[in-house]
């Protein structure tokens, strides 16, 4: 491995000697970036009418220093659909687009910044970009790994983001608090829950080794890094970082900050809900109790003898009557049994209709199990005290509903042989358990069993027909017993009773010592070097940052608050320059920088230097606003810009003629057009959601588990999402609140380019495949929401199909139709009525489902997922 | 160096060769050329999955990764241990505490109850439990060295899968479709299918693209009925009302196309429409083992009710690989923990479920790539995230090892009837010509023509690999 290093270590010299790249400038701490930014002047223009704000004066000096010309003005309802998926990730109504363009009569300007005050002021504008912020805090509610734990209390930390960024917290200190919110305002619960930051990384939850516990505050402090400094911190974990002039040892130095913190669930509240907590977590344990108990002594069910039939009727996991002697050793039963109900819900291995023998005790047992694993395989098993093996390999099978089965089981010493309707279904050999009476078993499933006979070996009946069940000794035929499921079900309960109590998924430190830190030979754990003073990296300060001992009284290392001040400092070169340059990017689909997250000698050189620092220093001096940068950018002329200056015509008439900008710079890195971008995955969901008129805007709580197709959740090793055959508005929240669990992330926004939350993502990729579009066109969810949507549209804008288009037009597009599209859709409308007549009964069916088609094919238009 | 997705044009002898096919039902182009629609700025639309060149000539062209989910015991199965007869019951030296999962590990040996026997011109010893798999011993290569660095499921399969513990980074399928993308694209370029009880521990996050394209990911094929999720609309949506639909929804995107010239995401998006739609067709007749003979059903073992499942998963493997996709990965095993190959509690009851599952379908494979001049071509992986301990948990069962386990290639440009490197006389540790998880990638990529020092996506500030700093290739099993 260190010949292997050593040699990627000379080709990367090889290469930046080839490209001309002075080798000395590998450890350059003159690098643009690490150097404070100070306030440059606004550059002078020719085409001063352009400048709206001084964003524009640096972007069009350089427009103009290359001979380019900026694209003409978007049109106001692009404009404003534009801003509003900016800010709200949500369209607007054609009212406000109509609205928005009288306005725009009077003074366009004006205009402009009264949307954007009015946007910026709506509470969906946290959701959206919390959306981005949690793309970077790599937000998720379960652990990863195997079981995948939940994080029942994570959420808070997502609503905390949602609100700072709503009440425009200063981003100094939404940024400290996140690092230490704990030690700046003890005993705060907001502050506590904004340090989840450092909690959201993956965990492994079924083992506990030293090596997990550096793995953790390996992704704390490369998280912190990247995200705050836009610095590759973790790359240093195992030697010096191999572009940067960032060392080991200043990883370790940062290492040496967080390794004093550990993991808190804190509870900080009013004491009767610290009681109520108490109290829940009590009740849990009673029930967690009932339930052990429970599985030594299965569910009874509701048995009863109905004439000369056995009959069970209750639709619970885990059913079991045993009958006959337990010194029976050597026997064939005869049993006929029907099942009358069962679950064929997917992925129910257990489920079926069992026949017990040698049962030695209500939880030791041979078992013949029918009908199991979805009712596709028969086996034969041992349960030893909840131990359960199959004795053999399974076989495939079904057991139909409402149909007679045969079953016939021979035990004799050793051998054990089932038959099913006569056909011999296993034939084993196994000793375990040498004697023992026999049983019946439903697993959600509900019987009728007729016929019992049992013999011993020499032929003579031990039992002819079913024993009365008042006086069988069977130890758990007790009546009304509760099963396993329902009470699992009061234990989902009581934890949401306690989910809604405020828990903060927090970190703290130990106490005032801090503890020592060693840095790792390679990064290996194993092999400690000397200790290492905690610090910042080297590169960015003139001086070592210092780390005073905490008083007497502090109960934290008061490390970490330490850090967070310095990256509050107006003197950090990054701090500022990183976060203007993510908000860039979230409205140009690219930062100044385009490496928004790496701002080292390896990332990319901001195109814009000066505009970058314009920007960050005026940030710092507007008080950390983040509302202030989106107004300075949005009410520029380069973000108002067209999209497809090809058909743009300039206020002057001018013949626009963009083939030289687009041979000049293709890339558009000058920014002569706007970019057109195609919307992110959860803004695909959203809009689908709002344009049906499904969407609902209840903010914050608990995480929402929208369908997901069965199959999709068994690809898991159990089940990790609950099974949904229709959703309900409780489903439709914004994509933000859907529960982000590691193992199964929901199809729809993987597929549309969501991050896997496992590592901080920086910038959404968008890539386009087939199976996305089959998605789209075939997925129960666009299906459903278009029906839903035409139903909603017959109600509130009636029978009339023009004004159907009409509104279905503006829902999606924020726009009306033209009249080339109004025709068109007028004609599908006809035809597709049309159609569905020959099916439907009723003229209002078919006309609902001709809208049902027009909406769908709305929701996969291209117009309708890209934004000018 | 890494690949330039902007660079994957698609020419139009490329599109019309594709389109062209021979599908028989083209039915949206059909409807788009009877309409006029077929706009001539689509043919420049940029195709992620659209081949791309080796970085050398390569071996293989194709992969199918069996991944025996759980841990498969390599002293029952590949790498007979003749000293733990000796040794039975007794405590064996090289046993640590700290290597075992489960506390309840035992340092006492236990041999296998399962009789090796040599096969084939090679003489490579095969359990009786895999009787077919052995008529083929002189197309495997066997490693019986390999070693990694979890003993805990999750992060072993990641590691297995993407070459780190942790969750997130991209998988060796994602990987390899990225390098070269597909050469059908009319099927996903990278197909998962997982075992009918369930899927492995991490669920997509082992097929996952992690920080490449999603693109790139894994899609996963159900073994019966509909191969792909959503790949039809719902029943109560009629054929003629789809085509209906697309109708109108090609003619809005050309007529949007029209008024953003040169937009080429708008135009990659209406032609993966098309795609979509072809998908329909030839996905469901890719997996149609229906269409096979009796006799190459039963080569599978699809005749016998133990290995049908699997049979239909491996025939419909090398259908998806002989009509160009990429990357085939099938799990056997899933579910619940005791119905994987993760035999703590008893070893034999494991073994005697899953090796007949397997057998025959994977034995019946190699044969019929062979006789069809595709095993050259395509790269067969077998194995698990680990071994097993050569000494009992419980009484009857092995816990989980990291340090020694073996798994086999075959086809490929491997060199057939091989067994390479050993584990000590015990086959706790892989000792000599030791084999790390990022060895066996850089081998697998360069059979595939790809430099796994050269295939990179720059992801926080590093071009970042699926071998990250390491991965030697083994020379020695290449043919």
């Amino acid at each position: 491995m260190s010949i292997l290093t050593l040699r990627c270590c000379w080709i990367l010299w090889l290469l930046a000697v080839v490209a001309g790249v002075p080798r000395a400038a590998a450890a350059d701490p003159e690098h643009w970036a690490f150097r404070a930014p100070a306030r440059p002047p606004v550059p002078h223009v020719a085409q001063t009418d352009w400048v709206r704000t001084p964003v524009d004066a640096f972007i069009l000096a350089k427009l103009e220093t290359n001979g380019v010309t900026p694209a003409a003005p978007a049109p106001a309802g692009k404009w404003l659909r534009r801003a509003a998926f900016d800010l709200l990730g949500l369209p607007p109504t054609l009212v406000d687009v109509e609205l928005f363009q009288r306005e725009c009569l009077v003074d366009d300007g004006r205009a402009r910044a009264r949307w954007i005050d009015r946007l910026l002021a709506s509470p969906h504008y946290g959701e959206r970009w919390g959306r981005h912020w949690l793309d970077l805090a790599r937000y998720a509610d379960s652990n990863g790994f195997e079981f995948d734990f939940e994080r029942p209390h994570a959420w808070h930390y997502r609503d905390w983001v949602i609100d700072s960024l709503n009440a425009d917290k200063p981003y100094d200190q939404f940024m400290m608090e996140q690092i230490a919110g704990d030690e700046i305002t003890p005993g705060n619960f907001q502050a506590l829950v904004a340090t989840g930051f450092c909690r959201n990384g993956p965990t492994v939850g079924n083992q506990s080794l030293e090596k997990h516990r550096w793995d953790e505050l390996d992704d704390v402090i490369s998280t912190t890094a990247e995200v705050f400094l836009g610095l590759t911190l973790g790359c240093a974990r195992c030697h010096d970082h191999k572009y940067d002039p960032v060392s080991q040892r200043d990883y370790y130095a940062m290492l040496a900050i967080f390794n004093s913190s550990g993991r808190r669930e804190t509870l900080i509240g009013t004491p009767q809900q610290r009681q109520r907590r108490s109290q829940l977590e009590k009740q849990i344990r009673e029930v967690r109790a009932q339930i052990s108990k429970l599985q030594n002594h299965p569910s009874a069910g509701d048995w009863q003898i109905r004439g000369r039939e056995l009959v069970q009727q209750r639709l619970a996991a885990d059913i079991r009557l045993l009958v006959g002697n337990p010194a029976w050793t050597d026997y064939t039963v005869d049993v006929e049994v029907l099942k009358t109900a069962g679950t064929e819900k997917a992925f129910n291995y257990e489920a079926g209709v069992s026949l017990m023998f040698r049962a030695t005790e209500i939880n030791r047992f041979y078992w013949l199990r029918l009908g199991i694993s979805d009712n596709r395989e028969h086996s034969l098993a041992i349960d030893d005290r909840g131990g359960r093996a199959p004795i053999t390999r399974t076989i495939p099978g079904r057991i139909e509903p409402n149909r007679w089965y045969r079953i016939r089981i021979r035990v004799q010493g050793e051998s054990l042989q089932a038959w099913l309707d006569d056909r011999l279904l296993f034939q084993v050999k196994d000793r375990r358990l040498q004697h023992g009476r026999i049983g019946f078993g439903n697993w959600l499933s509900t019987t009728r069993w007729r016929n019992l006979r049992v013999r011993d070996a020499r032929g003579s009946l031990l039992l002819d027909g079913f024993p009365n069940l008042a006086q069988t000794s069977s130890p758990k035929f007790t009546a009304g017993q509760e099963t396993v499921d329902d009470l699992n079900e009061q234990i989902r309960k009581l934890k949401a009773e306690i989910e809604k109590l405020p828990i903060a998924m927090a970190i703290g430190d130990d106490s005032r010592q801090p503890r020592e830190t060693r840095l790792f030979e390679r990064g290996d754990h194993r092999r400690p070097g000397g200790t290492v003073a905690p610090g910042v990296p080297a590169v960015l300060t003139a001086t070592p940052l210092s780390f005073p001992n905490p008083p007497e009284h502090a109960t934290t290392t008061g490390r970490r608050h330490h850090l967070a001040k310095w990256l509050a400092s107006p003197r950090n070169p990054l701090t500022a320059r990183v976060m203007v340059n993510r908000i860039w990017q979230y409205h140009f689909g690219r930062g100044l920088v385009e490496t928004t997250s790496n701002f080292g000698l390896n990332g990319s050189p901001p195109s814009h230097p000066r505009l970058l620092d314009w920007l960050a220093v005026e940030f710092i001096e507007s008080g950390w606003s983040i509302k202030h940068i989106h107004r300075l950018i949005m009410c520029s002329s380069v973000y108002g810009q067209t999209s497809s200056p090809g058909h743009a015509t300039t206020a002057d008439g001018r013949a626009p003629n963009k083939q030289t900008d687009s041979t000049r710079d293709p890339a558009n890195r000058l920014l002569w057009k706007f970019p057109k971008r195609r919307l992110e995955a959860e803004l695909i969901r959203d809009q689908i959601l709002a344009a049906s008129g499904s969407l609902n805007t209840t903010m914050h709580g608990p995480g929402v588990r929208p369908r997901i197709h069965p199959d999709v959740i068994a690809t898991s090793t159990t089940r990790k999402w609950p099974t949904v055959i229709r959703e309900r508005s409780e489903h439709w929240r914004r994509s933000i609140y859907v529960f982000a669990r590691r193992s199964v992330l929901m199809p729809m926004l993987e597929s549309f380019d969501a991050p896997t939350t496992t590592q901080s993502c920086d910038r959404r990729l968008t890539t386009t495949v087939p199976t996305q579009a089959l998605q789209l066109l075939n997925d129960v969810f666009t299906n459903q929401r278009a029906a839903d949507m035409a139903q909603e549209l017959l109600a509130t804008v009636g029978t009339s199909a023009a004004e159907q288009i009409h509104t279905i037009y503006g829902r999606c597009l924020s726009r009306p139709p033209t009249s080339k599209e109004l025709i068109r859709c007028l004609a599908f409308l006809d035809q597709q009525r049309e159609f569905h007549s020959k099916t439907a009964n009723r003229s209002t069916t078919a006309q609902a489902r001709a809208l049902t088609d027009l909406c769908h094919v709305m929701f996969n238009l291209n117009e309708f997922i890209y934004v000018d | 160096m890494s690949i330039h997705l902007t660079d994957r044009f698609w020419s139009r002898r490329q599109l019309l060769q594709t389109a062209g096919g021979g599908f028989a039902g083209l039915a949206l182009r059909n409807l788009l050329q009877e309409e006029g629609l077929l706009a001539q700025t689509r043919l420049a639309a940029t195709n992620p999955l659209s081949p791309a060149s080796a970085h050398f000539a390569p071996k293989a062209r194709s992969v199918i990764f069996i991944f025996a989910y759980g841990g498969p015991s390599h002293v029952d199965l590949l790498d007979p241990k003749p000293a733990l007869h000796k040794w039975h019951g007794q405590a064996i030296p090289v046993f640590r505490k700290e290597d075992a999962f489960n506390t309840t590990t035992k340092d006492t040996a236990m041999r296998s109850p399962y009789r090796f026997t040599r096969h084939g011109a090679s003489g490579l010893p095969i359990s009786e439990l895999f009787p077919h798999i052995a008529g083929c011993a002189d197309d495997l290569c066997v490693i019986r060295s390999l070693h990694c660095e979890s003993n805990n499921h999750a992060p072993a399969l990641f590691h297995m899968n993407t070459g780190f513990l942790l969750p997130g980074r991209p998988s060796m399928g994602a990987w390899v479709t990225y390098g070269l993308g597909s050469e059908n694209q009319s099927l996903p370029g990278f197909v998962v299918m997982w075992d009918h009880r369930g899927g492995p521990i991490g669920g997509a996050q082992n097929w996952t693209s992690g920080f490449i394209p999603a693109a790139y990911q894994g899609t996963p094929f159900r073994s019966q009925g509909e191969p792909i999720i959503d790949l039809h609309p719902p029943d109560e949506i009629k054929p003629q009302q789809q085509r209906a639909r697309l109708r109108l929804l090609a003619q809005l995107n050309e007529q949007h196309l029209a008024e953003n010239p040169g937009e080429q995401e708008l135009a990659a998006r209406i032609y993966s429409y098309e795609l979509a739609y072809r998908m329909q067709m030839a996905a469901p007749e890719a997996v149609d083992v229906g269409q096979e003979t009796a006799v190459t059903q039963q080569m599978y073992g699809i005749d016998r009710p133990i290995s049908t499942r699997f049979g239909r998963q491996c025939l419909m493997a090398r259908r998806l690989v002989e009509r160009g996709v990429r990357f085939v990965q099938i799990y056997s095993g899933g579910g619940d923990q005791m119905l994987s190959w993760d035999a703590h509690g008893d070893l034999r009851s494991n073994l005697e479920q899953h090796c007949p599952e397997i057998d025959q379908p994977i034995g019946g494979l190699i044969q019929d790539l062979k006789q069809r001049g595709l095993l050259d071509e395509t790269l067969i992986i077998w194995g698990g995230e680990f071994g097993r301990m050569p000494t009992n948990q419980g009484t009857a069962g092995r816990d989980h090892n990291p340090r020694g386990f073996s798994m086999f290639l075959a086809g490929g440009g491997t060199r057939g009837g091989t067994a390479y490197g050993a584990t000590d006389e015990f086959g706790y540790a892989a000792v000599e010509n030791r084999v790390s998880i990022p060895d066996l990638h850089a081998t697998c990529l360069h059979l595939l023509g790809l430099d796994h020092e050269q295939l990179t996506f720059h992801h926080r500030g590093r071009d970042v690999r699926l071998t990250d700093v390491s991965g030697q290739i083994i020379d020695d099993i290449i043919a």
